[in-house]
Order: C-alpha cells, then structure tokens, then sequence
C-alpha cells in the first residue's frame, strides 16, 4: 500500500541506464577496430575508384587518381568491360568454370570428412579431428610444393603411372595442364570447408537422430531427412568460403601451371598491377570484381548468422 | 557428442553389437552399415593431404640437388658448407636468414596488434546491436572471404596514393596484415562470447562488479580459449602469407620466408626450397603446440575444430 507509485518506473529507468553504460561500453570496445576498418577497408576502395576513373600520367605511365565523383572519366572501366566481352571472356568463362568444379568437390570431398569424424570415428575421434586441423595450420604454399614436387615429369606420381599397364605415361603435369589445376584448386581449398560442416554436424543433437530412428526411418532417410536438411546452411556458408576466395586465387595456377592457357581472372589482375601504366586497368578489374562478390558476400553473411543463430 | 553415443549410432539400431546370427543381416548390409566406407574414404583423404607434405619434408634431406628424385640422406641444404656442398642453404644463405627473420617480426607484430585490437570488438559486437554493428560486422565477415587480392590491390592503391606517409615495406606490410587478420579473434571471440550462459555476467553485476571488472574477471577468463585459439590461427596465417605481404613490399629485403618460396618455387629448384617450407611448417606447429598446450585445460580438440568451423 505505501509503495511508491514512481517505484517500478524507477527501476526500469536503472535497467535502462544499466543498458546503456553498457551499450556504452561496448561501442568503446569495438572503436579501434571499427577506426581501423574504415581507414584500411572502406577507404582503399574509394581510393579504387578514384584510380579506376581516373587518369594516367602521360610521362611517367604512372595512375593518378582523381578525388571527385565529378571528373571521373569512364574510360578505364569502359575498356576492362570491352575486353571483358571480348579477349578476356574466355578466363571468365574459364575462372568459373574452374571455381564450379573445384567448389562442388570441395563439398564433395568435405562433406563425408566431416561426417566421418562427427559421427563414426568413435575412440579414433580426437586424432581424426586433428588431422582434419592440421591443414588449417600447414601453409597453402607448402602444400602446393608438395604436390609441385610429386609431379614433375621424373617424379614419383609419374612413376606410379608408369608401372599401371592402362594409364597415360610420363604425363607434364606442371605446364598448362587444367586437370592439375582445378585438382590442385581442390586441394588447397578442401580444409578451409572440412571445419564449418563439422561444427553443424556436431551440433545436431544425438536425441533427433534417435527419434528418427524410433519413428521408422532407415539410416538413408534419416541421412536425407534430418541430417542433410539441419547442416544445408553450413553446405552453403561453406560453399561460399571456399568459392570467394578461389574466384581471387591467382597463385594456384601460377604455381601447378603457370601458362597463359589456364589463367583465371586473378591472374589478369596480378599482370595489370605489376606493370607500369596499367595501374588504372588493376584497379578497375579489382573493382568489378569486388562489386559482382558483393551479392554473394552478403549471402554469405545473412546465412553465417542463419546457420549459427545467434 | 560422447564416444557411446557415436558408437551406437555407427552400429545398426536394430541389432544389439555382437549379435552376428544368419537371421541377421547379410555381410554386405552390415558392411554397409559400419562406416567402412567412410572410414577408408577418410584414410585415403588423409594421406592425399598429408603425404605430399610428409615427402616435401623428407625430400628436404635429399643429398641431390632434385626435388623429385631422393639420391642419399643429406643435412647440406640446411646447413650448408660443413656437410659438404653446395650453392644455397637454408640457414648459410644470408638471403634466407634475413627472410627469415622479416618473417617473425610480421607474425609477432601483427598477432600484438590485430588481437588485443579483434578481440576488444568481438566482445564489443556481441552486446552492441544496431546498424552501425552490423556494419561493421559486415566488413569483417567481408574481409574474411573477400579475394586477398582484392584486398592487396586496394591497399596498395591507398599506400601509394593517399597515405604516401607509409612507406612501403614493413610497416605497409603490418598495416596490410592487421586488416587482414583482424576479423579473425574478432569473429572467433564474438562467435563464443554468443554460446556463454548469459547470467554470468549478470550474476558479476548483481554482485557489484564494475563493468571493466566483469570484463576481466568473468568474460574474458570465459572467452580465452577463443583468444589463443586466434592467435594461433594468426601467427599461422601471418607466417603462410605471401599475397598481401608481397605486394606491400617494398624491396627484396623486406620480403619474408613465403615471398622468396613463391618467387622461387617455379624457377629454382632445390631441395633448399623444401627446408624452407619445412621450417616454415616447423615453426606454426611450435606456435600452434603451444597454444593447445595453453588451452588444454580449456578446450577439448572438438570444441576446437568447432570453434575454427564457426568463423
């Protein structure tokens, strides 16, 4: 009867001061990487366009960038669309192609990895798990050598296919050889999507699959109709991690093939950025690669949170 | 998951293990039904991977100066002059020793900066809702799988145009690296910052703690296993890098270990090549061995693999 009327008023005003220290708090948590992000991530793009719509120096062959929107001229990126359409086409067709293959075997590949060591490996589980991390931590450079050495035209891959009666011989794996590449594209790119479907494999608890299995169903369609169904948002997050970055992978085909017969969009972007005068072409090839990722990009992000609610 | 449980859900449901009567199942059904596929899939998968490593590294010892054919145990292209030979090793050729050197200062450098830095915003984004987060949210998933050369070429359009202040080289090289590798505790410690039970810190804070002493007295205890797990993951990723910390260099003496691999790996081929990756190799796995040994107490290797699967 005495309590004051303002009583409950008064603590939801604390909850909110409370709420807002904290909010507070938080921003100023987040500040330095926030500051950071600006003047290394949103800037240097601004900085693309300001090259890729900009000028070059007709004496030093070097880019100068034009700072406002207003003189932008589209000559540069009128040129990379014509090449696009024309001479380039081709290394489209071909990085997408090469990205497609590599991307689906990369799930291929991951996919019953992932399932292995969530669910089956049993007392071996610890060590599997390791040398599905392991990867993660074993340079891609490192990996590409090795393979670069297994098969050179005297090495030991050869060797192997040599002493098989049915299989090509003294194969040249290592110059513009698209199987290599596109193999080698899997490679490297397997561990990066192993992990993202372990860890939603591994959160399915273990009470689903058995109802499943007291309601009826067959291990083929509890595999079909739980399992696959609760880990499509990993396929997915884990189809863009590896896709994005190999539509950017230049050094892949550099290192396994190194001809111009197996070049992919990262690689017109590297040759434009190391050599004078052609600084304006880079930058307008990069950004029309950076505006055609930003669709999938976010995808990506809605379906990271989707996947892993939050 | 616990070993029982993945047992019985290996085995089939229906037939107790053990039971093996001719009502049962044929052979072929409970082949089918124990994962032996799967298991000699994963075999096969791991010596794919892992083999041409474990030869990279053995080739690394050959006495011979070919990459692919093994001729003779010899330890002269590491050490170079008293075992014998030849034109370069490792740890002689002051060329390698410099780049090895270049390297560890990246990797130190950029695991002080990008942590602290990445770890402060992955707690920050955990409360913080609103536009602005998401925001900034947004750019470190982008980060995250963006082409690294995209990435490359837009620093070096800003370094070279508008912060001319920063030389390239290794600062331009750190700059590149941290923005690179900030995402990464950021993603990892906001992703389980999400998974603690929310009332510890209410329970801090109904005790009469103090923001701050929250943070270093319950969350951050919390979140360590996040914070050494993406250390590791950094310094590992810094030392592989070769892409933005090429192009951000700005002579051969700032170059580190990866740069002079890639440049070599098609042009000179020695076994040199093979101890430098080997050491490259050697030294993550130091760096990642002691971390887990950090975090034993912390984590189980699952939680780990998951943890690296939720970035």
């Amino acid at each position: 009867m005495i309590t004051s009327p303002d009583a409950p008023n008064a603590r939801v005003r604390t909850g909110r001061k409370k709420a807002r220290t904290t909010n507070r708090f938080a921003v100023l948590l987040t500040t330095p990487t926030m500051v950071w992000m600006l003047l290394f991530r949103g800037l240097p793009i601004y900085v693309l366009f300001a090259i890729a719509f900009g000028g070059v120096d007709p004496i030093f062959q070097l880019p100068f960038p034009v700072w406002s929107p207003f003189d932008w001229t589209t000559k540069w990126m009128a040129a990379v669309w014509s090449n696009l359409l024309g001479g380039d086409s081709a290394v489209f067709a071909r990085t997408g192609l090469y990205v497609a293959i590599a991307s689906v075997g990369c799930v291929l590949i991951g996919y019953p990895l992932a399932y292995f060591a969530a669910r089956c490996a049993g007392r071996w589980k610890g060590l599997v798990l390791m040398a599905l991390v392991l990867p993660f931590f074993i340079s891609y450079l490192m990996r590409m050598v090795a393979w670069m050495n297994l098969l050179q035209t005297d090495g030991y891959f050869n060797a192997i296919l040599n002493a098989l009666p049915f299989a090509p011989h003294d194969v040249n794996w290592l110059v513009g050889n698209p199987v290599t590449v596109v193999i080698g594209l899997t490679y490297g790119y397997v561990p990066y999507i192993v992990l993202p479907l372990y860890a939603a494999l591994d959160a399915i608890p273990q009470r689903l699959l058995d109802a499943a299995f007291d309601l009826g169903a067959n291990r083929a369609s509890v595999f079909w109709r739980v399992t696959l169904p609760l880990t499509r948002p990993a396929v997915v997050t884990g189809l863009f991690i590896v896709a994005l970055p190999m539509i950017g992978d230049y050094y892949t085909t550099n290192l396994l093939s190194g001809s111009p017969s197996t070049a992919m969009i990262g690689n017109v972007i590297d040759n434009a950025a190391n050599s004078s005068g052609q600084g304006p072409q880079a930058a307008a090839y990069t950004l029309l690669l950076l505006i055609v990722l930003l669709i999938p990009v976010y995808l990506y992000a809605r379906y990271q949170r989707k996947g892993f609610g939050q | 998951m616990t070993i029982a449980q993945s047992e019985t859900s290996a085995t089939a449901p229906s037939v107790p293990r053990g039971v093996t009567d001719r009502n049962g199942p044929s052979a072929w059904r409970r082949l089918i039904r124990r994962p032996v596929f799967l298991a000699i899939f994963a075999a096969a998968y791991f010596v794919w991977s892992l083999g041409p490593v474990l030869a990279a590294i053995f080739m690394s010892f050959n006495e011979g100066r070919s990459r692919s054919q093994f001729s003779g145990l010899s330890l002269h292209w590491w050490l170079g002059e008293p075992f014998g030979n030849p034109t370069g090793s490792l740890f002689t050729d002051p060329v390698m020793l410099q780049a090895i050197g270049q390297t560890f200062i990246l990797a130190i450098g950029t695991v002080l900066i990008a942590v602290p830095i990445g770890a402060a915003a992955g707690i920050g984004l955990h409360r913080w809702r609103g536009p602005i987060a998401e925001g900034v949210n947004g750019f470190l998933l982008a980060t995250f799988v963006l082409p690294e050369l995209v990435l490359a070429v837009a620093m070096l359009s800003l370094l070279g145009h508008l912060f001319t202040f920063i030389p390239l080289g290794t600062g331009a090289q750190l700059v590149g690296l941290i923005s690179l590798q900030i995402c990464i505790p950021a993603l990892l410690v906001r992703t389980q910052y999400a998974s603690l039970p929310r009332n510890l810190e209410e329970a801090a804070m109904d005790l009469g703690a103090s923001s701050i002493g929250t943070l270093f007295r319950v969350v951050l205890p919390n979140l360590a296993p996040s914070i050494i797990v993406s250390t590791a993951l950094v310094f590992a990723n810094v030392v592989d890098n070769f892409v933005t910390v090429s192009y951000l260099s700005g002579s051969s003496e700032t170059q580190p270990l990866s740069v002079k691999l890639y440049s070599s790996a098609r042009a000179l081929p020695t076994p040199e090549l093979n101890a430098a990756v080997t050491l490259l190799l050697v030294l993550t796995l130091v760096v990642l061995a002691a971390s887990l040994l950090i975090a034993k107490r912390l984590t189980r290797t699952g939680e780990l693999a998951s943890t690296l699967g939720r970035l």
